[in-house]
């Protein structure tokens, strides 16, 4: 391994590891509040980069401007999953199991309804979005480098990613610990029987929670594509099982633990391509997902027991 | 027909294909657990058999059988550890597998190559290129297909079936009636694996192509969209799905564009308006029952045989030992219920040493049995029995003894570690120190299915049955440790199977008959009344054929006459050689049964006395009423 690469290797294994854990922060506070592992997490972070490209590329919207309107729309289809794929499995007090697969079901939709999107620009050569790449129009991410001494250089686009992971991870704890939705969304996380007694309107926290995590996947998605400059359908894969990686590293529902389970993901995989194993890096993900679940289900923060069923 | 067919063959081959695969999943379903690893399996055993037939030259079938044996292997190994965990934890697990899988084998290079197009095997993400299939290879899918087809139609209703179906609805409760749990649960897990291996193995010869692309995670949900669509309840359910989904986008034009869409939208239908899958409705519409509900005429066969002809029934079955005599049917007073109220088992008048008159505080039997007691040794005793929570002590220093054919009371305050002791002997909590010795010999450390096999049964105080399988079915699991006809049996139909069977279908009525629940057999368990609930939960126990019964509060929720009518029934019991354990809130139960009595409080016995010592000593008193 060359010495000389290394600081660039960290900081790009930091950046990798901000956008796993905003998106492992989103999929831990659902299943956190609401017990479900919302495998659809991974087509909102798509479907939000969408948007956001719809707004810059068709709009000509300025980045930032997208960002924060596409991290509304992304909160919105999380309200709208949440109402089409779980409402009615809580009203029927269906198993857990159901809504993992119910949230397979939407993600296979929106993946299947976003190809079918019409497409823009230079690249209306097709109808449709189809499986094809897509790129930012020229000019409409920050290009150039900052360079830090020699052994450091980093497009401007990753040090907004990093910024705007980090400004949301404390605002989301803060916003757990300190505010009166906070409360009352770790109120229902322990028991929504208990706080729909207490006079909690639980169906409101769930809604403003899937409002939240998806915003918050919804912005690693837009982050993501903003900083490969690419835009594909199915972009959401891989960080889907990433993202479920960090959460289990962590320990499911453990906020503090998404976010050190992505920068460790991240940072190993960064790390494994240096050191060589360029490709078997994927599979460095999976590898400590797999020990950590046979060595300490709980994850390195879970306080909440595993649950069954 | 044949025109038909050869226009259609690759479709109605895929059908099958994805059938098989739906099967793959659906036994590991049966036995609750969502498992995605079949797509893995299934690449296992394609990359497997291609080795052998492109390389080493071999045919399909053994090639296919040991593409099959390799994914067996693996799920044996991947298995052994990852069974443990529950529910969505083992869906990531075997997501994860399936990833570590698929980037094995874009990475693997092994040096070898394939004669066929001089291909690198396996050949990374560009796949391998087969020749042309053989015709015969779709008529071995179909036949694999109807085999299977056999197979889940035989083990549906048998011993092993059973157990699974009582491991979907309560693991626990499987557990403590005597189902190895943990074995079952890799057995089944390993079928899977080989099924979908084999599938793979046929799936790989029938097309020209494969990458490790057709194995990921993809193909992992549309195995499962198979099972879930069609309906997990019963076998024919995911061959209908995989059926459904496969040909559906193939033969309506317009689906074909919108493939993914239409399978999402079925799949997220079929889970939220039909959860128990689409058979469930054609199921519904043509009246076949539920899977495993007893036909109506095995019911009406087995009541008359057991009630109208006694001496049919097995003269050495450990249920003639209990010797209970078969109540008739006549209203209790009480309640005005006919035959199947809330009646425990009372006392025929001529039973031999039995004065149904007499009444109980001053039996002579059971005083001059007591005496006699003193000098045997303890049926079961523990030492220094200790069990820890973090910083809570549950049990502390424990030492009891209970000797054969008594009954033993367990007393305390809430929260005293009453129900944690009990956990403790029948091996649902291990110790952290200290040891439980069963006639002598240590249980502690035993799973507790084979606490069960030694003759331990117990109730839980929350009742805890199968909801959905029937009253009979209930107790039939109870009797999975005392039977053994293996499915292989089974699927010869030996005849020797078949007697078993219908001996404990037969003794599982007699069960219910004394229970008063026998008119009630086909119904699932959750439609019984809650005192009924309590005593099917005793019949299951009663079932293990048991030398110690553990009871957790049987007598909560029960009225005056029903609690009367079980302490009659505790009686009988022991009088038959049964020994019994009871935790009970009900003192004065608890006072006119038990031969000796145990008070815990803060998990520490503070008393152990016959109970009129005990209902006399200071330290109980003042942990019941507080000092001050």
């Amino acid at each position: 391994m060359n010495w000389q690469t290394l600081p660039q290797q960290l900081a790009n294994g930091i950046f990798q590891g901000s956008i796993y854990a905003l998106f492992a922060l989103g999929y831990t506070l659902i299943f956190g509040v609401l017990d479900i592992l919302n495998l659809a997490h991974a087509a909102i972070f798509m479907m939000t980069a969408v948007a956001a490209w719809y707004l810059i590329a068709g709009l000509g919207l300025n980045f930032v401007v997208a960002l924060i309107i596409a991290s509304i729309v992304g909160g919105l289809l999380g309200v709208l999953l949440d109402r089409v794929a779980f409402w009615r499995l809580r009203q029927q007090h269906a198993p857990h199991l159901s809504a993992l697969i119910s949230s397979i079901a939407m993600a296979t939709i929106f993946e299947g309804m976003v190809v079918l999107l019409p497409t823009l620009g230079a690249d209306a050569d097709s109808r449709i979005i189809g499986a094809d790449l897509h790129h930012f129009p020229a000019g409409s991410i920050p290009s150039g480098n900052l360079n830090f001494g020699t052994m450091l250089s980093l497009p401007p686009i990753k040090l907004l990613v990093l910024v705007v992971a980090l400004l949301l991870m404390f605002g989301l704890q803060y916003m757990l610990r300190r505010t009166r939705l906070g409360r009352e969304m770790r109120a229902v996380a322990e028991s929504p029987k208990a706080s729909a007694l207490l006079g909690i309107n639980i169906e409101a926290v769930f809604a403003k929670t899937f409002f939240i995590a998806s915003a918050l996947g919804g912005v690693a998605g837009v982050l993501y594509a903003l900083t490969y400059n690419t835009l594909t359908s199915d972009m959401g894969n891989a960080v889907e099982l990433k993202g479920l990686a960090a959460i289990i590293l962590g320990g499911m529902g453990s906020i503090v633990g998404s976010v050190v389970g992505g920068f460790i993901i991240g940072l190993a995989e960064v790390l494994s391509i240096a050191l060589g194993g360029s490709n078997w890096s994927d599979a460095v993900a999976f590898i400590v997902l797999f020990l950590m679940l046979l060595v300490r289900p709980n994850g390195l923060f879970g306080a909440r027991a595993t649950r069954t069923g | 027909m044949i025109d038909f067919y050869a226009a259609n063959s690759l479709l109605i081959n895929l059908i099958a294909i994805n059938a098989i695969l739906a099967l793959s999943i659906y036994i590991t379903l049966s036995a609750a657990m969502l498992s995605l690893a079949n797509a893995a399996f299934m690449g296992i055993g394609a990359y497997t058999a291609i080795l052998f037939t492109q390389y080493f030259g071999w045919p399909l079938i053994p090639a296919a059988l040991v593409g099959a044996g390799m994914a067996a292997l693996v799920g044996a190994l991947l298995g052994a550890p990852v069974l443990r965990l529950r529910g969505i934890f083992l869906a990531i697990a075997t997501i994860g597998f399936g990833e570590i899988l698929r980037i094995f084998i874009l990475n693997f290079q092994p040096g070898v190559t394939l004669p066929f197009e001089q291909q690198d095997y396996p050949n990374g993400a560009e796949g391998l290129r087969l020749p042309p299939p053989a015709s015969t290879s779709g008529w071995l899918t179909y036949g694999t297909l109807l085999l299977l087809i056999y197979f889940f139609w035989r083990l549906r209703g048998s011993r092993m079936g059973l157990a699974l179906a009582a491991i979907r609805e309560d693991e626990a409760a499987a557990e403590s009636s005597g189902v190895d749990v943990t074995r079952y649960k890799l057995l089944v897990f390993i079928i899977g694996a080989a099924i979908a291996g084999w599938a793979g193995a046929l799936d790989a010869h029938l097309y020209n192509f494969i990458s490790p692309a057709d194995f990921g995670f993809s193909q992992a949900v549309n195995i499962l969209v198979y099972a879930v669509v069609g309906g997990t309840l019963g076998f024919p359910g995911p061959i209908l799905g995989a059926a459904l989904i496969t040909a559906l986008p193939e033969l309506l034009r317009p689906l074909h564009d919108y493939r993914d869409i239409f399978t999402g939208v079925v799949l997220l239908l079929t889970i939220l308006f039909l959860p128990s899958g689409l058979f469930s409705l054609l199921g519904n519409a043509l009246g076949i029952r539920r899977r495993w509900q007893p036909a109506p005429q095995q019911a009406a066969e087995g009541v008359p045989h057991v009630l109208a002809d006694p001496t049919r029934a097995n003269n050495d079955s450990p249920l003639q030992r209990l010797a209970l005599p078969v109540r008739n049917a006549h209203p209790s007073a009480d309640t005005g219920d006919t035959d199947i109220g809330a009646q425990f088992i009372a006392p025929a008048v001529d039973q031999p040493g039995w004065d149904k008159s007499r009444p109980y505080d001053d039996n002579q039997q059971v005083k001059t049995q007591n005496s006699k007691l003193k000098t045997a040794a303890p049926l079961l005793h523990t030492e220094a029995a200790t069990r820890r929570f973090g910083g809570v002590i549950a049990v502390d220093d424990v030492d009891i003894a209970i000797l054969p054919g008594s009954i033993y009371g367990l007393i305390g305050p809430n929260g005293a570690g009453k129900t944690t002791l009990l956990n403790l002997l029948s091996g649902v909590l291990p110790l952290t120190s200290g040891r439980i010795y069963l006639r002598g010999e240590r249980i502690d450390g035993l799973a507790p299915h084979n606490i069960v096999r030694r003759g331990i049964a117990r109730t839980y105080q929350n009742i805890r049955l199968f909801p959905s399988l029937s009253v009979l079915e209930n107790v039939m699991v109870g009797m999975h440790s005392r039977t053994r006809a293996s499915l292989l049996a089974r699927l010869v139909f030996s005849p020797t199977a078949r007697r078993e069977e219908q001996t404990s279908r037969n003794r599982a009525f007699e069960l219910l008959t004394r229970f008063g629940l026998a008119a009630s057999a086909s119904l699932p368990a959750t439609a019984l009344a809650y005192g009924d609930q309590r005593r099917l939960e005793m019949a299951r126990a009663l079932a293990t054929d048991p030398t110690l019964l553990l009871l957790d509060e049987p007598a909560a929720g029960l009225n005056q006459a029903e609690s009367d009518r079980l302490r009659d029934l505790l009686r009988e019991l022991t009088a038959t050689g049964l020994t019994v354990l009871l935790i009970e809130h009900d003192m004065a139960l608890v006072m006119s049964v038990c031969d000796r009595i145990a008070v815990l409080n803060f998990g520490r016995t503070i008393a152990e006395d016959t109970p009129s010592a005990i209902s006399k000593d200071a330290a109980v008193i003042e942990a019941y009423l507080g000092s001050d």
